[in-house]
């Protein structure tokens, strides 16, 4: 069957629930015409980050602003994976549905 | 950090979401740049501001990038907004009304937050830069936006305009410095609404009674306005002579002409450009009620010598310190020099406030009652008029403003100082003559004057390059038409002279090695 889909910052809902076989497939392939994407708006995509650079205390000078942010934060200092403007924005869309539709 | 001054001050950065979630929270492969950036602002650098609108925005992503490795909620949410307070130590809030949101034009952009901090960059900074990792902002406004790493790597001076003119006074850096306190100092007026006679009112007069050391200080509606109450205070009247200074600005005769009196001139000193204390007591007889030396350029005159006069015929001295609220005397601050001392808050003035205001101090609790009463129609309570007065008092809005001032005027006293000695230094080395300061005492610079021949082709070469000069003061009071019955002009030849070659250079706590390099390459 075809189902109807809405692409909202970056994520795909579909227009009506579907409900699936425990043991149909978890992945399906959707085609999107070229000519409807534009570029990201990130200014340089992040590679992405060794995982023995994450979860790191960030390294500070003394004095620097950074030795500040790592006492401020305790043991939460440490460094994290990159997040896109997109995913920013999908994370600030969830927040608002969440707070003003009840999700 | 409080940050008074800026290394760079022709460019002001402007902080996006992103770059803010990604240092503070260690977000990313470029984080350390996003700090890197604000490390910048943190070391005086370069000014550092926010969008308001953006701040739930940077509490939410921070508290959500915080929460993956909290224990609970709690630590997050607490994390986080100890790291919005360090923000807002680091950073300003731009100005912003509330309902920009709602004019800005839809057809621009449809990120509204994007759009907002763009058109507020735009109304309130001259030169403002958008540091973002969002290229897309590049589409929202027509501000320059960079990436943290492009700004490290091509550094602040590739993007510090030379301003098309230098100012003569710079109150706009000024006014970006202290801009928050001003806006709450003014929210708390525009709340209470006791615009006349506020709190703010009672609360600058204590301060500024502490500043210089005066048991009492009434603040007045200008310095003008200070020297006319405290004459009245005396009881200075027709046929009365108070001998002053014909060097210096009209509001101090004309207040003397205005009661009645008349204003008898001394010549000045050639160097100071104060009034000679030495010329005085010849010039006192028996109609002579006050002795008013001015503090001219923001430096007291012989106070000593003068009192000294004062103190052998009886009379009470006005210090006119409306140029040198700040200056000091052999340890004593001007205001606090003589029986009555009154300046003035003039915008320009070195303690300024945006509309007129003025003060008076002294130690004479008579005098002081006279003042307050004066002040206010000579009222001693509603409606009883013990005296004749005026309406001269200093609005609450002003005062608020002079208060937000004085937070950081120790500081831009010590500029001045400073910039003042630098300035001597750079004339000296080049041969220009200069107006001089005593050993025993400060000057707070409110001009910094030099003595020039051909001054009118000096200036002409000054406004050729955009550098701004003015002439304080081109004509001595007893040349003027309005005054100059009173006084032979070739009485004080001294004064007569100093007016065709001082000009004054720009001047100010802000004001740049660089600009004073420039100045004193001109000249």
């Amino acid at each position: 069957m075809q189902a109807e889909i809405i692409i909202q910052h970056g994520q795909i809902k579909f227009a009506r629930p579907l409900y699936l076989k425990p043991d149909a497939p978890m992945r399906y392939r959707v085609e999107i015409p070229d000519e409807a994407l534009i570029e990201t708006r990130d200014w340089f995509v992040d590679a992405p980050p060794a995982p023995e650079t994450l979860h790191k205390v960030p390294p500070a000078k003394p004095g620097s602003l950074q030795e500040r942010l790592n006492q401020l934060l305790g043991r939460l200092a440490l460094t994290r994976p990159g997040s896109s403007i997109g995913d920013d924005e999908q994370m600030l869309q969830d927040a608002l549905e969440e707070r003003y539709f009840g999700r | 950090m409080a940050v008074n001054s800026y290394k760079h001050t022709q460019v002001q950065l402007v902080f996006d979401t992103n770059v803010l979630v990604d240092a503070l929270a260690a977000r990313g492969a470029y984080y350390a740049d996003a700090v890197g950036v604000l490390e910048l602002v943190r070391n005086g650098e370069v000014e550092g501001w926010y969008a308001p609108h953006t701040l739930s925005t940077v509490y939410y992503l921070l508290e959500r990038a915080l929460a993956k490795d909290a224990q609970n909620r709690r630590e997050s949410v607490q994390a986080a907004r100890v790291l919005l307070q360090e923000l807002s130590s680091l950073l300003k809030p731009l100005p912003q009304v509330g309902d920009e949101l709602a004019t800005l034009d839809a057809e621009v952009s449809d990120d509204l937050e994007d759009q907002l901090i763009g058109f507020l960059a735009g109304q309130y900074l001259p030169n403002p830069i958008i540091i973002t990792r969002d290229k897309w902002f590049l589409k929202s406004s027509d501000i320059p936006a960079l990436h943290p790493k492009e700004l490290l790597e091509q550094g602040l001076a590739a993007w510090s305009k030379k301003p098309e003119k230098m100012p003569f006074i710079d109150l706009a850096v000024q006014q970006r410095a202290i801009r928050p306190q001003l806006q709450r100092n003014i929210h708390a007026v525009l709340q209470h609404g006791t615009y006349i006679m506020g709190p703010e009112v009672e609360l600058l007069e204590k301060k500024l009674a502490a500043y210089t050391g005066a048991k009492h200080c009434i603040t007045v509606a200008s310095g003008t306005e200070a020297l006319l109450v405290s004459l009245m205070a005396l009881g200075i009247g027709a046929g009365d002579e108070v001998i002053t200074t014909p060097f210096t600005f009209v509001a101090t005769a004309e207040v003397i002409v205005l009661l009645g009196a008349k204003p008898v001139f001394v010549d000045i000193e050639p160097d100071t450009c104060n009034i000679d204390a030495r010329l005085i007591e010849a010039k006192i007889t028996e109609r002579t009620k006050a002795i008013m030396p001015v503090s001219l350029y923001g430096q007291p005159a012989d106070m000593d010598e003068i009192n000294a006069i004062a103190a052998k015929y009886n009379l009470p001295v006005i210090e006119d310190a409306a140029q040198s609220f700040g200056a000091t005397y052999k340890g004593k601050k001007s205001c606090h020099l003589s029986t009555i001392g009154c300046t003035s808050f003039f915008p320009s003035k070195p303690l300024g406030c945006y509309g007129d205001g003025g003060a008076i101090f002294t130690d004479d609790d008579d005098i002081y009652q006279a003042c307050r009463e004066i002040r206010v129609h000579g009222q001693s309570r509603r409606y009883y008029h013990t005296r004749v007065g005026v309406g001269g008092r200093m609005d609450t809005l002003q005062c608020a403003i002079v208060l937000a001032k004085l937070e950081r005027f120790d500081w831009e006293v010590e500029q001045r100082i400073a910039l003042g000695q630098r300035y001597n230094q750079l004339m000296d080395e080049a041969g220009i003559q200069r107006v001089q300061q005593r050993d025993d005492r400060t000057s707070v610079f409110a001009q910094y004057t030099v003595l020039v021949e051909k001054r009118s082709e000096v200036e002409a070469r000054f406004k050729e390059v955009g550098i701004p000069t003015s002439v304080h003061y081109p004509v001595p009071l007893n040349e003027q038409p309005a005054y100059q019955h009173l006084c032979c002009a070739d009485c004080t030849p001294i004064a007569k002279d100093r007016a065709q070659r001082v000009m004054s250079l720009p001047m100010g706590a802000n004001l740049t090695n660089q600009q004073q390099t420039q100045i004193a390459q001109t000249l």
